[in-house]
């Protein structure tokens, strides 16, 4: 079974080396990849310095490109699963085991990462829990499955799933839309359990001013989600 | 209307629709754009050469004033038009995402063979070299 993570990453260059470290040390049966997604900052050098595999993505995608990417390379080489890891160091590489055992047991082709089963390690702002709650229920009435963290970018799936990725991802706020899509799709569906750090570096994809916007966005690509053909 | 009028708006049609042949020609336009330009041209030089067929129109779908069917025809268009346009650019940018992500992961391979094979020596180009690359094909 090959296994690769694939992370996603946007001027992290603070945070990468330590990052990749952390996998080789935890997780030395897996394979990685940075997806370095048009970072203005001294990323490119930091990568070359220490010989990390990485694509460069000749511009910048945003999160669903970036992503995206990492699944056409986990496809293009092979790879029987495939693990998302934020670049921002939120993301435990040792979560991948947890991640990747329902798959291995063949009762899971899509697994995410959920902090609020056990509700251990950072919990984020109340703001952002209020949008999590939401989605997660728009989630649950579309389909008919209980989610708890539908915006976790913590999340490993299998080679169908990868195919499948790599054909067609969401540009923007990607990760609630492609739960329904997966669903959709008549792939199984599940949360695990894992334990999320604060980040210490970089910011979040969703800015505040952009919160409302955000949750339009991916309540309308949800609700599309659920009637396009897929 | 005016003859002077109806000469006029005739004219301007007339410049608007052979400009629109004339980047057709130099393949500054796809067809499938011109085609709805060429066919506004049209209907607006039809109208200003009968104007009485504006007012029957209007008269028959119930519009008091005719230059309200002018109006409205033109929003229509131009809605059109935008819809077509935000078509097109979303057709465009999935290309073009596809693109950047194809020619990077090229690109990351480019450099893994130059590193592997010998033959980069003749190339000049192997300053950089790296050997230790983890992630490709590691394990099992």
């Amino acid at each position: 079974m090959k296994r690769i993570f694939i992370i996603p990453a946007y001027n992290e260059a603070d945070i990468l080396p330590s990052l990749v470290a952390e996998i080789i040390d935890k997780t030395p049966d897996y394979d990685y990849v940075i997806i370095n997604d048009g970072s203005t900052d001294d990323t490119i050098e930091v990568c070359r310095r220490h010989h990390f595999n990485v694509v460069h993505l000749i511009a910048n995608l945003g999160i669903g490109g970036a992503v995206q990417a990492g699944y056409k390379y986990a496809l293009e080489n092979g790879y029987d699963i495939a693990i998302q890891l934020d670049g921002d160091g939120q993301h435990d590489p040792a979560s991948a085991d947890v991640l990747t055992q329902p798959i291995l047991k063949n009762e899971a082709d899509f697994v995410i990462g959920s902090r609020f089963i056990t509700k251990e390690g950072f919990q984020t702002t109340w703001t952002r829990r209020i949008g999590i709650v939401w989605l997660n229920t728009v989630l649950r009435l579309i389909t008919h499955q209980r989610f708890t963290d539908a915006t976790s970018g913590l999340r490993a799936v299998n080679k169908t799933v990868i195919k499948q990725f790599a054909t067609s991802y969401p540009f923007d706020y990607p990760e609630p839309e492609t739960i329904c899509v997966a669903v959709r799709k008549g792939y199984r569906v599940l949360e695990a359990p894992v334990v999320m750090r604060e980040r210490t570096t970089g910011r979040s994809s969703i800015r505040p001013f952009h919160a409302l916007y955000y949750l339009l966005k991916v309540t309308l690509a949800i609700l599309i989600a659920n009637i396009k053909k897929v | 209307m005016q003859t002077i009028t109806q000469v006029f708006a005739i004219l301007t049609i007339i410049l608007f629709n052979v400009y629109i042949i004339h980047i057709l020609r130099k393949e500054l336009i796809e067809y499938q754009y011109a085609l709805m330009l060429l066919g506004a041209g049209l209907a607006m030089l039809v109208f200003a050469a009968f104007p009485q067929a504006l007012g029957a129109i209007s008269y028959f779908l119930g519009i008091g004033v005719p230059l309200n069917l002018v109006y409205f025809g033109a929003i229509l268009f131009v809605l059109a038009l935008i819809f077509q346009t935000i078509v097109a650019l979303s057709r465009m940018r999935r290309s073009i995402y596809e693109l950047i992500q194809e020619v990077s992961i090229l690109k990351l391979q480019i450099q893994k063979m130059k590193e592997t094979s010998p033959q980069e020596e003749l190339d000049g180009q192997s300053s950089e070299r790296d050997t230790t690359l983890k992630g490709n094909g590691a394990n099992s």
